[in-house]
């Protein structure tokens, strides 16, 4: 995989596991400055650094019941910040689900499995 | 058989020909004659785009192939017209008659662009009219109707009427097809006024019958159906549109038998009948032939006999006589024609009407011929829907620029297709289900609803069928595994009893019989064994090792085993072994050892005198280096059969029923090796004479491995510090002997340890009450007392600290039940029988809380484990994903090993609440978790709760794979912690 410039790029998502899995595998072949936020509202307060990317879990109140979900985290990003590339990350299989994320703005929709990263990484990789 | 008729109107309305193959055929004829008198470029091309057109009829190849003529001849006069012709004939070819409508739509696009160039306006709406037909077929009404709607638009600035009144018909169908009556007349009666204004009698017809087909839908609407069948018939006479009268008449007929007025319906259907058979028209012949039987029939059924008084003076035979022959002649036509569909609803209607006459041999018989019709269309349609979904595929990937731009609007203005590609390949799979919807419900409203309902219905009860088949050959397997495993427990009992009773020296007689309950219980375990590997094979959970080996040990270790069995029978049991192949590899030593094993052991077992021969030949090493070696296995035997090749690799089958006496087994050794062979990626042939011998071969693909690593591998093996364990006192309980001795002696020779032996549970007990020990290693079957009562009576009535004694299980079963009661029992641990020296120290030293002591830590590979021992987990996955970088390793275990008591914590919580969904949410965000971790059996069993708690919902199962889960991730953990902590 060609990986061209570095990039900046947020990672939200609650599971600490895929988090550093998908920071270790972004940063692997080139420094892409990766930043890693477990709920979606960190991730909101740190917008204006401006990222590049952002990977958004779907489902992001998994362990902190009050947290805002992956939605409604990705309408308040491309409400304030249209120009961040927001990859949606979810283990729903579900077209409508896809679709959902799609029509409220995100440019990606990645389902959680074994290639999952090296979706994410090519897409980031292959984006102009 | 209503459907036919108003299907067959909307093909021959948009289709350049009607159905005439006779008319095809004639045209094609004189098409022919007249290419080689044409003496300019442009006459050629535009016959041969005529022959083109013409052709779909008959032969969809042929016409393609003068399409393409036309097509080089004018681009090489640059004649854009005729490119655009060519392209535009091309694209009807795929479109009506190989319904390949990618490739059709490919090529009105391409016709399009030029017309479009030239402003060859009345041949663009002729090629939206086409393309919104394939948008249509593709699932895309709206799109279809936005093509229709140009075209028509296009011709009404043209002010061809012609061209109008057409596509308004078109319209109307479509409105037909997506079941808005009120618009489909509108349309309709818009295109009849203006076929008046015309003057034309063809379109007139076709508005009429189109009319009247939509009045025959209602009860009350026999007079006016009649009335517009009539005028359609009367102008299709008047234009002399030869078919269409046929099929004008046999809407009629039709409409006839739908009011009961049998006699008059019969008299219209023979008319269509005798044009359809006047114009070679096979189809139209077989509905025909099909619509009369039906209409006999019911005349004879028909609680008014006065029909049926008319025609056979009452009597019901002769008419039921009547449709018996029409039906069977229906019949063969369907078959000759390949129409399936009408086959099958006259299957079954003839099965409904012999039933209702009480003929029910004929029903059965009809109904048999319906059910293989069903069968074969099933089967068909299966085909027909992975094409369609493939072709939906390729379609929407073309597609999805502007659909998406309609679904997200604005907010994907800057999205390019590059992006859309990888989206569309994500999405695919939740595509490929709307086009499976789409494609149902574009077949519905192409054919009649309710036999497609039927189809539909019967469809489902196939797959339910299929399901239930599976699961039940599922239970079967499992049945036998789980049999399988359940003797083998106790035929430990019954071979160590008879290893006990051999030393003690019976009587001649006596020994002569443990000698035979020995032999017998060895064949017996071995063919449990094989069919535990068999069931764990087809079950897919037969994994591969990939680790390093040497190719030749593999082999030496075959012929060791196998030496004595080929010096009784006194052959020569050698190797070869092609000295260019490298001697480490990486693969799985223990599987292609026991596929070498059962083959020779079979080449063996069936040759009388000559020799058994491994060779091993290197084929090549492709660039990949990847080294494809050929192994074969020659033997000098009575070979196989011609005929019994081919069944030989079949589960239980010998080739004659006879040698399995003679030569014993089960017949499980070469499937279990063909399926080996299989799952490392190779295929395994057979050539055999008869009496000259049989040589099995198969080649597999292998990597070179490193002999350093395999080295350190044994090295750390070896170099397994044993002084840990130092001072322990140990007390080893196992009735067999030998097993005693070799855990004395491993111990001893590793460590400086004090052991004492038990042969029994009731002397292990009786020497932990007046000693005191560090440890007891525990064989689990032995006399007496078992070593799981033994535990259970330490556990339960000794004091502390006797009774916290740390105890690991000895034992030969390494399955997940075995291991499960070791822990029930209140064992520690388990060790599996047989053991080395570096297991049964490392066993000893994870129990004691010992940190283990080597010089690399290889053996974090599970290289060294016995042969089917499975970890819970694997760390391939997380290797490769770290690259073997260990600090990143120890970061991912450390954090999956401290998020593992959350889960179960929070999954406990959940169950306590019944609360389903949140398990299933808990579950399913740790799956890629137990992907890190090469977690596979977790993997499963969290997918299997995840799906009991979303379907089925049945809490006593939900609980109990939330405990199965709960101690798989307990063991996961342990062996996690282990790991790293050594």
């Amino acid at each position: 995989m060609d990986y061209s410039k570095p990039k900046k790029i947020f990672i939200v998502d609650d599971d600490t596991m895929l988090t550093e899995a998908l920071r270790d595998y972004l940063t692997r072949k080139i420094q892409n400055e990766v930043r890693i936020f477990n709920t979606g509202e960190e991730c909101l307060q740190n917008l204006n650094e401006n990222p590049d990317f952002i990977v958004l879990d779907y489902y992001l109140n998994s362990v902190q019941k009050d947290a805002a979900n992956g939605m409604e985290i990705l309408q308040v990003i491309k409400k304030h910040y249209h120009q961040i590339h927001v990859i949606m990350l979810s283990s729903q299989e579900r077209y409508s689900v896809a679709l959902r994320t799609i029509q409220k703005g995100a440019e990606q929709y990645v389902i959680k499995d074994e290639d999952a990263f090296e979706k994410i990484a090519a897409m980031i990789a292959d984006w102009e | 058989m209503k459907r036919i008729f108003l299907l067959l109107t909307a093909i021959t309305l948009i289709a350049p020909y009607s159905f005439s193959q006779k008319k095809g055929q004639d045209r094609i004829d004189s098409l022919l004659n007249r290419l080689p008198k044409a003496k300019e470029d442009t006459n050629k091309v535009v016959l041969l785009n005529d022959l083109c057109v013409t052709c779909y009829v008959i032969n969809a190849d042929e016409g393609i192939k003068y399409g393409h003529q036309a097509l080089e001849l004018s681009k090489k006069i640059q004649w854009e017209y005729g490119i655009a012709k060519a392209y535009n004939n091309m694209g009807i070819n795929y479109h009506f008659a190989k319904t390949d409508y990618t490739k059709a739509l490919d090529y009105y696009l391409k016709a399009l662009k030029i017309f479009e160039e030239s402003g060859a306006k009345n041949e663009i709406a002729k090629c939206f009219i086409n393309i919104g037909d394939i948008y249509l077929r593709l699932s895309k009404p709206p799109k279809a109707l936005e093509f229709y709607q140009k075209s028509l638009k296009l011709s009404q600035e043209l002010g061809d009427k012609m061209a109008m009144q057409k596509v308004l018909l078109v319209i109307g169908f479509f409105y037909y097809n997506q079941s808005d009556s009120i618009k489909t007349m509108d349309y309709f009666f818009k295109s009849l006024k203006l076929n008046e204004e015309l003057g034309n009698k063809t379109g007139l017809a076709r508005a009429y019958s189109a009319i009247g087909g939509m009045y025959r839908q209602n009860k009350s609407g026999f007079i006016k159906a009649r009335y517009y069948y009539d005028l359609a018939l009367k102008n299709d006479e008047q234009a002399g549109n030869k078919s269409e009268i046929g099929y004008d008449n046999d809407y009629i007929g039709d409409l006839y038998r739908q009011e009961r007025k049998y006699s008059k319906s019969l008299e219209y259907l023979f008319k269509g009948l005798k044009v359809h058979i006047e114009l070679k028209e096979k189809r139209a012949v077989g509905y025909a032939y099909g619509v009369i039987a039906y209409v006999y029939f019911l005349m004879a059924t028909d609680d008014n006999r006065s029909e049926l008084y008319k025609m056979f003076g009452g009597r019901k035979a002769s008419a039921i006589r009547m449709a018996r022959e029409y039906a069977d002649s229906a019949a063969a036509i369907h078959k000759e024609t390949g129409d399936l569909y009408q086959l099958q609803d006259l299957y079954i209607y003839m099965s409904t009407c012999w039933e209702q006459i009480g003929d029910y041999k004929g029903a059965l018989e009809c109904y048999k011929n319906y059910i293989t019709v069903r069968d074969s269309i099933f089967n068909l349609e299966k085909d027909k829907k992975i094409y369609q979904l493939s072709m939906k595929f390729e379609f929407d990937k073309k597609q999805t620029a502007d659909s998406l731009q309609h679904a997200t609007e604005n907010h994907l203005n800057n999205l390019n297709l590059q992006k859309q590609k990888t989206f569309t390949y994500m999405g695919f799979l939740g595509m490929g289900l709307v086009a499976a919807m789409l494609f149902f419900v574009f077949r519905n409203f192409n054919n009649q609803r309710k036999s497609n309902v039927r189809l539909q219905a019967a469809q489902e009860e196939i797959i339910e069928q299929k399901e239930r088949a599976e699961q039940s050959e599922k239970f079967k397997q499992q049945f036998l595994a789980n049999m399988s495993h359940e003797i083998r427990t106790p035929m430990n009992a019954v071979m160590g009893m008879t290893n006990l009773l051999i030393d003690k020296n019976p009587r001649a007689d006596q020994q002569h019989y443990l000698v035979g309950i020995k032999k017998s219980s060895d064949i017996l375990l071995h063919i449990i064994n094989e069919i535990l590997d068999l069931s764990k094979i087809e079950s897919g959970k037969m994994e591969l090792e990939k680790i390093d080996f040497s190719l030749h040990d593999a082999v030496e270790q075959v012929l060791i085993t196998l030496n004595h069995k080929a010096d009784e029978k006194g052959l020569l049991l050698h190797s070869n072994i092609d000295n260019n192949i490298p001697d480490v590899l990486i693969g799985d030593p223990v599987r292609i050892n026991q596929v070498l094993m059962n083959l020779a052991g079979n080449a063996i077992k069936f040759t009388e005198k000559g020799s058994v021969q491994i060779k091993i030949r290197l084929l090549d090493n492709d660039p990949a280096s990847i080294f494809n070696l050929q192994f074969s296995i020659i033997d000098t035997g009575i070979g196989i059969p011609k005929d019994k090749l081919e069944t030989v690799f079949e589960s239980f089958s010998q080739a004659n029923t006879s040698d399995t006496r003679k030569h014993g087994g089960t017949g499980l050794g070469l499937t279990i090796s063909r399926q080996l062979v299989e799952l490392h990626g190779g295929t395994i042939s057979i050539e055999s004479e008869e009496g000259a011998g049989t040589v099995f071969s198969f080649i597999l693909g292998f990597e070179e491995g490193s002999a350093e690593r395999l080295q350190q591998q044994i090295n750390s093996d070896e170099n397994i510090d044993g002084s840990i364990l130092n001072g322990l006192k140990i007390l080893v309980a196992d009735d067999n002997e030998y097993n005693r001795i070799v855990a004395h002696d491993t111990l001893l020779s590793k460590c400086d340890v004090s052991i004492l032996s038990a042969s029994s549970g009731k002397e292990a007990i009786e020497a932990l009450r007046y000693n005191d020990f560090d440890l007891i290693l525990m064989d689990v079957q032995m006399p007496e007392m078992n070593g799981f009562e033994a535990t259970k009576y330490i556990r339960e009535d000794f004091a502390s600290p006797k009774k916290d004694i740390p105890i690991i299980a000895l034992t030969a079963s390494v399955l997940r039940t075995d291991l499960d009661k070791c822990r029930l029992a209140g064992m520690n641990s388990y060790i599996p029988k047989p053991f080395n020296p570096s297991q049964l120290i490392r066993g000893i030293a994870e129990v004691m809380g010992i940190k283990i002591k080597t010089k690399d830590i290889s053996y974090m590979k599970n290289g060294s484990q016995p042969s089917d021992y499975t970890n819970v987990t694997n760390l391939t996955y997380l290797e490769n994903f770290c690259e073997g970088d260990t600090a990143k390793m120890k970061k991912y275990i450390t954090i999956f090993v401290n998020s593992t008591p959350l889960l179960i914590e929070k999954l406990n919580a959940a169950l306590l609440e019944s609360d389903l969904s949140e398990i299933a949410n808990q579950v399913h965000g740790f799956k890629t978790k137990f992907i890190m971790m090469g977690m596979n059996l977790a993997k499963d069993v969290a997918n299997r709760l995840e799906l009991t708690c979303r379907e089925n919902a049945n809490f006593e199962d939900v609980k109990q794979i939330v405990e199965e889960l709960t101690q798989l991730l307990e063991i996961g953990t342990a062996e996690l912690k282990n790991t790293f902590d050594g």
